[in-house]
This record gives structure tokens, C-alpha cells and sequence, in this order.
């Protein structure tokens, strides 16, 4: 009776390659703006995930895909950054300062997501110490078995 | 059934939800400007770091915070704390008793090679969070390179003859003493300028970390670094005990 | 003659704070460790990943005194803890 469950959606998780595939063609063929590629690629990892989240029967590949979902966020953060041009934040001895400060990409959404990335780990094994008393306690990783739902 | 409308509500927020990520996404128009104050003013040569630990000192405490919530939630679920033992008694009870003498772990090519590939990824580690204020590098990473020697000690012998022997007290001396670090450098702000977490550069004419040239504006970033990398190697290997000590709990269920 | 660079306190502070660490690491260590076999790989790798910028040595000295807090607190360790 239930739709979702039968037929099997991790097909969409195969689309994602041949998509990325397509993008990394358009930057080399076409000279596509590195930015808007960046965005684009972070948009669709969000939607892979969040689909993941949705639509995907087993707690160990939800919390896959919500890590790709964190991973395109992070990606998003770090494309606002962009600069064309730009050269690392660390300032050598040898460089003039006024140089450096013109061209050097920005710091701050890169230490945004050094935060993001800590709060995920966090995040992630929570999760993976609940997955684990499920397992022992159910004997699965069915989100429908687990919930009761036939 | 009640379940199919579910299912076409979950489906249609996210058919919308996807496509508003697209538009935006596909439309988003970055100002340059806002940034340009992080830049253009010099504390350290990296200035992520200085991101971090300068301007936003008293976010990155919030993240450490962060940190050990998740150890005390994953201490709380399987711990030493075992604070409803009736539930872990009804999951683990029920299951075959382990043989711990038949376990030997893996073949003499790993175990040789296992101790000194860990010592030098735990010295690496520690040079990455000393260099933390000069090169890409810093507290999180370094504590996560430690974690990950003790965690490459654990898979090739097993937690029982671990060479690497972080034992529980010490890890929750370490975790507590980074975490107190930094509270009270950031009261020793207060103490000099009335703002907390302020980075003070010298102190009574000398400098607060003694550097060479071009770094004399370092203060106290190097030994919050330090503080973050004690407290990130502390908690990840606490998180790493816990998802590995299945033996440990069903020792205590049966007592 | 080799030259060691510059040793002061300003210039070696980082490396003690380094070596602090690695004492306290060290003493959780149970095994034996053959000190001139880490001596030796100690040294190769920190003059292959030279020194830190802005401290003008010919090796990474931070390295090699993390590496002897180690092996120090792992003796320490090894008479203490008998």
C-alpha cells in the first residue's frame, strides 16, 4: 500500500555523478563561471540530500545524505568567498602587505565552515551511537519497521 | 489509507522546497565590501585563524561547547553513565556472549606497522596545532589528526591491548582542563580591558607568546589553539571509545 | 659549519610549548619504543617539511622537540609506572 517504499528510489543517487559529469564539461567547453558552477553543484548536493532524508528506507542512508546536504551548504558558504584571482589568506614574510590585502580571498565564510564542519562531526556520531541501539534493539535499519508502519 | 496524503504532502514540499534552492541559488549576487575590514587590518599571518580566535573568539567557545554536548549525549546513550540500565539491559541482553579469547586482531604486518605510522601521525599532529596562527592548520585539525593516530591504534589492536592507552580519567582530565584554558584567558581579557576574550598582546611590556619577528601581535591565539586541540582530541577520542567499548557494557549489564 | 639559526627564548618558545605537549601525550604510550629509530625518521621528516615561516631554521625544530617529549614522557612512563 505504501507508495515510496516499493519501488526503488536510490536511482536518483546515480543521477548525481552523470549531472556533475555535465557541469565539469560546461566549465571546460563552455568557460562557465567557476562561481555560478559552484553554486549550481551545491544547489543539487542540498537536493540529493534532502531527498535522501525524505524518501530513503534505511537510517544509515539518511544520515549519509544528510551529511551531503551539510557538504552542499558548505560548499555554498565557501563560493561566496570566491574571488577571481585570489591567492590564500596567509600573508608570507615576502609579501607586501597592500598586495596581499587586495588579492587575498575573504577568510571569514572559510572559517564558517571550519564551525560547520566541527558541529556536524558532532552531529554525526549522535546519530551513529542512536543507530546503533536501534540496530540492537530492532534487529534492523528499516525506518518502517522501526516506526511501526506495516 | 492516511498514509498517501502524507506521502503527497512530503513529496510536494519537496518538489518546492528543491526548486526555491535552485532559483535561489542559481540567483544569488554577492556584494563585496562587508569583508574587506577582515583583510585588510593584520593580527596574524593566517587570517582565517584570526577569524576565529580574534574576532569571533567567543563563537568558536560555543562551538567547543557544542563538542562536549555531543560527548555528554553519546556518554548519556552507552556511557560509563549508564543512567537507565533497564533499557540497555532489554537492547543488549539478549545476545550470545563473546568468546574475547578467540579475538586476535589482525596479521604481525599491521601491528608492526601500526605503532610507529601512529606516533608520527601524533607528532604531526601536534605540529599542526602549534602552527595553527601561521600555516593552514589549528586546533581542530591537529586534535582530529591525534584522534585519528589513537582511532588507527584501536583498529589493528583492539581496545583491550591498545598500546596507545587513553584511559577514561585522562581523557576527561584533558577535555575539562582545554575547556578551563580557555575560560580563563578569556577572563584575563576582562581583567586588563573589560571585554572578554579580548586579545591582549603584551602584558607588563612583554610579549604574552614570546615570537620572532612579524608575529609580535600573536597574544594569546597560540594557547587557544592549544586549548582547542587538548579538547578536540580529548572529545573525539571519547566518542571513539564509547562506539567501540560493546564489550565494556555487556560487562557491566551482567554484574 | 652548520647553521642552527637563531636560538632565543622568542624564537624557541613555540617548540617548548610543542614539547609540553608531547610529554603529555607520551605518558600514555605502554610500549617500548626504540628511541634512535624515531630519532633518525624524526629528524628526516622535519627537514623535509622545513621550518615554520617567519622562523628562519633549517629544520622544524617544533617537530623534533614534540618528538623528544614523546619518547621522554614514554621513559618517564616506563620507570614510573612499573
Amino acid at each position: 500500500m505504501i507508495l515510496y517504499y516499493d519501488i526503488n528510489y536510490d536511482i536518483i543517487l546515480i543521477l548525481y555523478p552523470i549531472i556533475e559529469i555535465a557541469i565539469i564539461l560546461l566549465i571546460l567547453v563552455m568557460n562557465m563561471d567557476l562561481q555560478l558552477a559552484s553554486f549550481i553543484t551545491a544547489g543539487i548536493l542540498a537536493i540529493v540530500g534532502l531527498y535522501g532524508v525524505f524518501f530513503v528506507d534505511n537510517v544509515l542512508k539518511k544520515i549519509i545524505a544528510l551529511s551531503a546536504l551539510g557538504n552542499g551548504v558548505n560548499l555554498t558558504l565557501i563560493a561566496i568567498g570566491y574571488k577571481a584571482g585570489g591567492i590564500v589568506p596567509i600573508k608570507m614574510p615576502s609579501m607586501e602587505f597592500t598586495m596581499f590585502a587586495t588579492k587575498a580571498v575573504y577568510p571569514l565564510p572559510q572559517a564558517l565552515v571550519l564551525t560547520n564542519i566541527v558541529i556536524e562531526a558532532s552531529m554525526l556520531a549522535i546519530m551513529l551511537a542512536l543507530s546503533i541501539v536501534f540496530y540492537k534493539k530492532y534487529k534492523t535499519l528499516k525506518a518502517s519497521i522501526i516506526l511501526k508502519e506495516d | 489509507m492516511s498514509y498517501i496524503n502524507r506521502e503527497i504532502a512530503v513529496s510536494l514540499s519537496f518538489m518546492f522546497f528543491g526548486a526555491a534552492i535552485l532559483y535561489s541559488v542559481y540567483n544569488i549576487n554577492v556584494v563585496e565590501g562587508v569583508n574587506a575590514i577582515y583583510t585588510h587590518s593584520y593580527i596574524i599571518p593566517n587570517f582565517v585563524t584570526a577569524v576565529l580566535f580574534d574576532w569571533r573568539g567567543f563563537d568558536t567557545l560555543g562551538e567547543c561547547l557544542i563538542l562536549i554536548n555531543s560527548v555528554l549525549v553519546t556518554g548519556m546513550v552507552f556511557g560509563r553513565g549508564l543512567f537507565n540500565s533497564e533499557f540497555l539491559k532489554e537492547v543488549y541482553g539478549n545476545q550470545k556472549k563473546l568468546n574475547i579469547d578467540e579475538i586476535e586482531g589482525f596479521t604481525p604486518i599491521i601491528k608492526v606497522l601500526a605503532i610507529p605510522m601512529s606516533i608520527i601521525l601524533m607528532i604531526l599532529g601536534v605540529y599542526v596545532i602549534l602552527g595553527g596562527h601561521i600555516t593552514p592548520g589549528g586546533g581542530f585539525q591537529g586534535g582530529s589528526l591525534i584522534a585519528a593516530s589513537y582511532i588507527l591504534a584501536i583498529v589493528s589492536f583492539g581496545i583491550r591491548n591498545c598500546p596507545i592507552n587513553f584511559n577514561h580519567k585522562f581523557l576527561e582530565t584533558l577535555e575539562s582542563f582545554g575547556a578551563l584554558i580557555f575560560l580563563i584567558l578569556g577572563l584575563t581579557g576582562i581583567a586588563v580591558s573589560g571585554y572578554y576574550l579580548l586579545n591582549i598582546h603584551s602584558l607588563f611590556g612583554m610579549n604574552v607568546f614570546p615570537s620572532p619577528t612579524g608575529l609580535e601581535n600573536a597574544g594569546i591565539i597560540p594557547y587557544l589553539n592549544t586549548a582547542v586541540g587538548l579538547k578536540v582530541l580529548a572529545g573525539l577520542s571519547t566518542i571513539t571509545t564509547l562506539l567501540s567499548s560493546e564489550r565494556v557494557i555487556v560487562k557491566n549489564i551482567s554484574d | 659549519m652548520i647553521n642552527y639559526g637563531l636560538i632565543t627564548i622568542n624564537t624557541m618558545f613555540l617548540s617548548l610549548v610543542g614539547m609540553l605537549v608531547g610529554f603529555l601525550l607520551g605518558i600514555t604510550i605502554n610500549t617500548k619504543l626504540n628511541i634512535w629509530f624515531y630519532l633518525i625518521v624524526g629528524v628526516f621528516i622535519a627537514y623535509m617539511l622545513g621550518s615554520l615561516p617567519y622562523y628562519n631554521f633549517p629544520m622544524s625544530y617544533s617537530f623534533i622537540l614534540s618528538l623528544v617529549g614523546l619518547l621522554f614522557g614514554n621513559i618517564i612512563n616506563k620507570v614510573f609506572k612499573k
